[in-house]
């Protein structure tokens, strides 16, 4: 860069004609950096929108800011220092976001709109007119080619940075490396498939439809037609290209952000569940205990002992057995008083033996209910289990009009 | 349901232990495949008197209480209290906890972060763990109902402890549900 033009001014320049650079930086990627003067031209014809836009004076001023020097008398060559600085630039970015995929189908749009304009030339015009296509239909090429290469790259750029391991396994990494690869699915993959495909298919099938006219209409042009058919020919390869590169972004980004949101979502559950104990107190979390954690951990009594399941088991090895006639409820929610077992044990530890506890138990609270004798008879064979032995004999049990058939247990003072 | 000697000697050997909250996992060995062998006829014993026989699929079985009283929630708040931290100290030196838990790592108890810094001290204390005998009896008790391998002064997690790993996605889920 020359001294004369100074850093303000070159930089006022840059960020004016920015789009411009960076598609003669594209340009000059792809010819060895040296840049017909044609082809600059045309260039700044695609951005020549503006009416205060001066090709001449821009000319002059990249020669003066040393971005670009004459090459062989018609050419230019962009200056490796610019080059370097911009491949530099440009790699910083590693990315082609939405915008650049979709000026890409503008441009391929608006050179088919110029294509139909020249549909219907008057005969004095009719070479020039084809020669304003010939020159539309390299457009649609050129953009084409841009857009396969920002798609390549993007897909590369993006199959990369989701496998890239992080420096090492620490949770900052890791947690780096989930918000870049959640940036690039946010602002590429998400809106580059959402803009892109149809936009882009819509755009391919009319251009399609506008090369079938213009070969009918400039029938003699075999340069046309040789042009229609690669447009058509890389248009099957280009649509291809999107459609898998997207897909592939989004299969390699989804899994790559699954699996470190679930290392980020357990980091914050983790977070999540002191924060609650420190704000409410242990107690904040009996309600996700109450709905997800119940692990058991009790006291037992009643159906629950281990008594309980002994008697089960060995009914379940009888074949006569039948199921109980009535059910012992968790709680005990019968209104009478309890049958107080304390009293009753005190009788039990004085007497020697008794074959059948619940039998005993019956007849000493005859106006309890059988329910509340049963009860009673497992908790104290819970309790004393040195004390007590559950026979293989079922007998009945019956209080009024309600009966039992259960193993009986045997209580044994000296066992 | 026609009983087998070895699924009554299963049901009574496992009962006991199941009903105070024992996890089974491979690390128990025969037992647990026995449980898994008899799944359906051991759901069928347990539900008789009263629980739910839970096998998952990630490799343990538990019982599941139904109703409040069966679960001891103040020992859950302490054993969440150590996981959340656990966990925490685990991402944070780049662990996976599942891939730790499958891999068999083995932890120092002196090592330990809980009662290592002020504000992991703040969240024990509030589930009565304020120090090493408190951590160590709640240890044992994880032990005891398979959710830890403890051994004199390391120990490491075994199969059933991604319940309480699972318990950290539920809060995140939880959270997002109240915040939509």
């Amino acid at each position: 860069m020359k001294s004369s033009g100074g850093m303000q001014s070159f930089f006022s320049f840059m960020t004016k004609h920015h789009h411009f650079i960076e598609d003669m930086f594209r340009l000059g990627l792809k010819s060895e950096w040296i840049i017909s003067e044609s082809e600059l031209y045309n260039l700044m014809r695609s951005h020549e929108k503006d009416p205060e836009y001066n090709k001449k004076f821009i000319m002059e001023r990249l020669i003066e800011f040393g971005v670009l020097s004459e090459f062989q008398g018609d050419s230019y060559e962009v200056q490796p220092q610019f080059s370097n600085f911009l491949k530099w630039l440009l790699r910083e970015r590693k990315m082609y976001d939405h915008g650049y995929l979709v000026s890409s189908i503008e441009k391929m749009q608006r050179s088919q709109n110029s294509i139909e304009d020249n549909h219907n030339p008057k005969p004095d015009k009719r070479q020039l007119s084809k020669i304003t296509i010939r020159d539309d239909l390299k457009q649609i090429i050129d953009a084409m080619n841009d857009l396969s290469l920002f798609v390549k790259t993007n897909r590369d750029s993006i199959i990369l940075a989701t496998k890239t391991v992080s420096d090492d396994d620490k949770y900052e990494s890791k947690l780096t490396r989930y918000l870049e690869v959640k940036r690039l699915y946010d602002e590429y993959v998400e809106p580059s498939k959402k803009m892109v495909q149809q936009p882009f298919a819509d755009t391919c099938d009319s251009i399609i439809r506008t090369l079938e006219e213009t070969e009918i209409i400039f029938v003699e042009d075999e340069y046309i037609a040789n042009l229609a058919n690669i447009i058509r020919t890389k248009m099957i390869s280009l649509r291809q290209l999107v459609a898998t590169a997207h897909h592939d972004m989004w299969n390699d980004l989804t899994i790559a952000l699954k699996e470190l949101s679930t290392f980020v979502e357990l980091h914050r559950g983790a977070l999540l569940g002191q924060k609650i104990i420190l704000q409410k107190g242990a107690k904040g979390l009996n309600e996700i205990i109450e709905k997800d954690l119940r692990i058991v951990s009790f006291n037992p009594r009643n159906l629950f002992t281990d008594l309980g399941l002994e008697v089960y088991l060995s009914n379940l090895a009888d074949a006569e057995y039948t199921i109980p006639e009535f059910q012992i409820p968790e709680t005990n929610d019968n209104p009478d008083q309890p049958i107080q077992t304390h009293l009753i044990e005190t009788d039990l530890i004085a007497s020697e033996s008794i074959d059948d506890l619940l039998q005993y138990i019956i007849s000493e609270n005859s106006t309890n209910s059988l329910e509340q004798c049963f009860i009673a008879a497992i908790e104290i064979a819970e309790k004393h289990r040195n004390k007590t032995s559950l026979s293989n004999n079922k007998s009945l049990y019956k209080i009024e009009d309600v009966s039992l058939n259960f193993n009986s247990i045997k209580w044994e003072a000296e066992v | 349901m026609m009983i087998e000697k070895e699924l009554t000697k299963i049901s009574k050997e496992i009962f006991s232990s199941m009903r105070a909250g024992k996890h089974y996992s491979a690390s128990d060995g025969e037992l647990y495949f026995l449980i898994e062998k008899y799944e359906s006829e051991l759901s069928e014993i347990f539900s008789a008197v009263g629980f739910e026989l839970i096998i998952n699929t990630l490799g343990f079985a538990y019982l599941d209480g139904h109703s409040d009283n069966l679960v001891n929630k103040k020992t859950i708040q302490k054993e969440a209290a150590f996981y959340f931290v656990f966990v925490q100290w685990l991402l944070e030196d780049g662990k996976n906890p599942s891939q730790c838990i499958k891999e068999q790592h083995i932890y120092s108890l002196n090592t330990l972060p809980h009662l290592s810094t002020g504000s992991n001290m703040d969240i024990m204390k509030a589930v009565e763990i304020t120090n090493d005998t408190d951590l160590n009896s709640m240890l044992k008790g994880l032990s005891k109902r398979g959710f830890i391998n403890l051994k004199s002064d390391s120990f490491n997690l075994l199969a059933p402890s991604l319940r309480y790993i699972d318990l950290c996605y539920k809060i995140v889920s939880l959270e997002r549900g109240e915040e939509e």
